[in-house]
């Protein structure tokens, strides 16, 4: 045992106090941190700051231009005298307009498009609000002409609001935030498993291909170094996930009080302006910072920490076995293939969890170990019933262990052969062999 | 004493008959040379004394105890193919490989200060491998091998790769670590060094042990009753019809004795034909001769 402890130890420090790692752990929160400054500050000034003439011929809309109106930086005003457009056109910017938002003359019946006029784009926020607000306006006024009161047309304006509570209760359920935390944590986990697992082999490889191999295994047992090297390279992925944590908190925060303002503001534009944009980076982005009190941080916290671990040992040990098997550097990519498909595929599988997080492939293969580090960590956010994850679990643990048992028997063999090119068929005889 | 009792080992790969029926014991404190031709079964039969390998059948006794994997940390192994970590720093990996085999770090590092300051290599200690010659890994390589004060240590190809001033110095050690008590298992293909370190050997071939013993009662049992005399003012034609001679080797002049004859008659014969004798003594044969000869007649079976 204490042998194990000596090779975890190495294992674990030569490779935390290489440069690559620090870089990596201190790199990616610091451009996380840049990417949300960067979405934060394109977010606030995307935001229009307009002043809009706006030539109504059609007289439908005059009383719907007053309400689009916005604070002081989107202004609509109404033009009073009748000039022709071809001359406003062109006097309107001196007139100290923006832009010119040209009404044709219709009838309700049928709508002409409008023509907007100006030296840049509207933002998507001015547009969408020119369109919700004069639409909302046309429906009411063809309501009224068929007769019907205009209360009760405003009436049939209103949305259907959508509250989402799940099992696990206390807090109120949001499904974007919980795709897009079901999104990163089971993108985190592929990416940890791709690394470290190939991390393993490339370790394991390394000592074999040295030659250093034969030194080891006449101090310790093949089992204690693999075992040793699985969960030294293990804790230093759950190293790096940890740092990332408190840093990624550590960064959150602090552009949480910097950017209280245009957080807040950013808040208020999205309860205010309809979702008739498509889903922008901003909405992301304070999915984010609400999603904290939305999601149960605590379960998908310890839910990922929990199939990290066994996941990567599960996937860990098959890369540690085929690692063994590895007679020239050049091998590696080759032999790693039958290993990476099945993490790929789960990523394909964690989509659809996305997009379904309980039809029955969602369930089943996050139940089956080959795929439910990746997928049950989608699943999480969106609330799973504890046995589901409870089984899961089990059945992650279990094959776990019997696939470090499984690597033990290939690796110790494995690690012996040097100079031929080796075949999985022959992987897979070394498991029946005796030493 | 026998350090190390090797008895009725088999071990089959596979249908490949690796190792048949090996038994012979080492000495305590002797060198020993393991030999035989490659693919014999040497490295099968070094691997399953230091444990990376179990036998099929058979036992090993170490200091008069079946070997178990507790007695690793009292056996030293510098395998031929050599190889340490090329990233990792000469003092760490001396370390990391001495607490490998149950040396506490005070020990070690005072045992790795020691070595470095013998071979005056003290100033690699911060250097990676990557920033050696090969002929420098060797020596951390033998380092790292000696470092936990092995009982019995087991060296095989010690000297490949080595100038002939590095492996001199290396023989010293080995030599030197020897008279201090340490048994030690010499496998190697350069009989010259054998010749010169060994004390008894055991010849393998085809998985089987076909010679062992002392080096002495081995060349005795090989020696084939030549002797070889030096002559002055003597004509050359006149030794060629002595009825003994058989040939001229290096200015020798080789004899063969007879059946029954002692050295001391055919001395006597050989100054009654009144040549004038510069030398006399009798011809020994070598390892390599023996290990050529014994290997060639195994093979013909």
């Amino acid at each position: 045992m204490k042998k194990i402890w000596i090779i975890i130890k190495r294992e674990y420090l030569s490779r935390i106090v290489k440069k690559s790692f620090l870089f990596t752990t201190l790199l990616v929160p610091l451009l996380m941190g840049a990417a949300m400054f960067i979405m934060i500050k394109v977010g606030s000034t995307t935001k229009d700051h307009l002043k809009v003439l706006v030539v109504d011929e059609s007289q439908l809309f005059i009383e719907s231009i007053d309400k689009m109106n916005n604070g002081e930086d989107l202004v609509f005003k109404p033009m009073i005298e009748s000039i022709p457009l071809d001359s406003i056109k062109k006097t309107y910017e001196s007139l100290g307009y923006d832009a010119l938002l040209y009404i044709p003359n219709m009838d309700i019946e049928n709508p002409i498009p409008l023509t907007y006029y100006g030296e840049n784009q509207p933002g998507l926020v001015t547009k969408s609000l020119i369109i919700d607000e004069l639409s909302t306006t046309l429906k009411i006024k063809k309501l009224k002409a068929k007769g019907l009161d205009e209360s009760f047309a405003k009436d049939i304006e209103k949305d259907i609001q959508l509250n989402i509570e799940t099992i696990e209760g206390t807090k109120k359920g949001n499904t974007e935030v919980a795709a897009i935390f079901g999104y990163i944590s089971g993108l985190l986990i592929y990416v940890y498993l791709l690394f470290f697992g190939s991390m393993v082999m490339r370790g394991v490889a390394e000592e074999k291909t040295n030659r250093i191999i034969e030194v080891i295994i006449s101090s310790v047992r093949p089992f204690q170094l693999m075992v040793g090297k699985i969960v030294g390279i293990g804790l230093v992925g759950l190293t790096q996930f940890l740092l990332w944590l408190v840093l990624g908190i550590g960064v959150n925060f602090l552009i949480a009080t910097l950017f209280k303002e245009n957080l807040a503001e950013m808040q208020q534009m999205q309860s205010g302006v309809s979702q008739a944009a498509d889903p922008s980076s901003r909405d992301i982005l304070l999915g984010l910072f609400n999603g904290f009190g939305e999601v149960n941080l605590f379960r998908i916290i310890t839910g990922f920490i929990f199939y990290f671990v066994f996941g990567y040992i599960f996937y860990g040990a098959q890369f540690a076995a085929l690692g063994s098997a590895v007679t020239d550097e050049g091998d590696t990519q080759s032999l790693s293939f039958p290993v990476t498909i099945p993490i790929i595929v789960s990523i394909f599988l964690m989509a659809s969890t996305l997009a379904q997080p309980n039809s029955s492939l969602a369930i089943w293969s996050s139940m089956i170990p080959f795929s439910s580090p990746i997928v049950m960590m989608a699943r999480i956010p969106f609330g799973v019933p504890i046995g589901q994850q409870i089984a899961s679990m089990v059945i992650l643990v279990l094959s776990s262990v019997f696939m470090i048992w499984l690597a033990g028997r290939i690796y110790r063999i494995g690690i012996l052969i040097q100079g031929k090119k080796i075949s999985l068929k022959e992987i897979f005889k070394w498991m029946f062999y005796h030493v | 004493m026998e350090l190390l009792e090797i008895k009725n080992i088999k071990k089959v790969f596979q249908k490949n008959l690796a190792l048949n029926d090996v038994s012979f014991s080492i000495p305590k404190g002797s060198i020993f040379g393991l030999l035989g031709p490659n693919g014999a079964g040497k490295t099968t039969l070094i691997r399953i004394i230091t444990q990376i390998l179990g036998p099929d059948s058979g036992e090993i006794y170490f200091n008069g105890i079946p070997l178990k994997q507790e007695k690793i940390n009292s056996i030293g192994y510098m395998p031929e193919e050599k190889g340490l970590y090329k990233k990792m720093k000469v003092g760490e990996q001396l370390l990391y490989l001495a607490q490998l085999k149950g040396m506490s770090s005070k020990d070690a590092k005072t045992q790795i200060r020691f070595w470095l300051e013998k071979l005056d290599i003290v100033s690699w200690y911060n250097k990676t491998l990557d920033e050696l010659s090969k002929g420098m890994h060797q020596k951390v390589q033998f380092i790292s091998t000696v470092i936990s004060q092995p009982k019995l240590l087991i060296l095989d190809e010690p000297f490949s790769g080595l100038d002939p001033i590095n492996a001199n110095l290396l023989k010293q050690e080995i030599l030197e670590l020897n008279q201090k008590g340490t048994t030690i298992i010499f496998s190697t293909h350069r009989m010259g060094d054998v010749d010169e370190l060994c004390d008894d050997i055991a010849l393998i071939n085809k998985g089987q042990i076909i010679l062992s013993g002392t080096v002495k009662d081995i060349k005795n049992q090989f020696k084939e009753n030549i002797f070889k005399a030096d002559f002055t003012g003597v004509e050359e034609s006149e030794i060629h019809k002595h009825s003994h001679f058989i040939r001229k080797e290096d200015n020798h002049f080789l004899f063969k004795l007879a059946e029954g004859q002692s050295p001391n008659e055919l001395l006597k014969g050989l100054i009654s034909n009144g040549f004038e004798i510069n030398g006399f003594s009798e011809v020994i044969p070598t390892i390599n001769d023996i290990f050529i000869s014994q290997i060639s007649k195994n093979n013909q079976i």
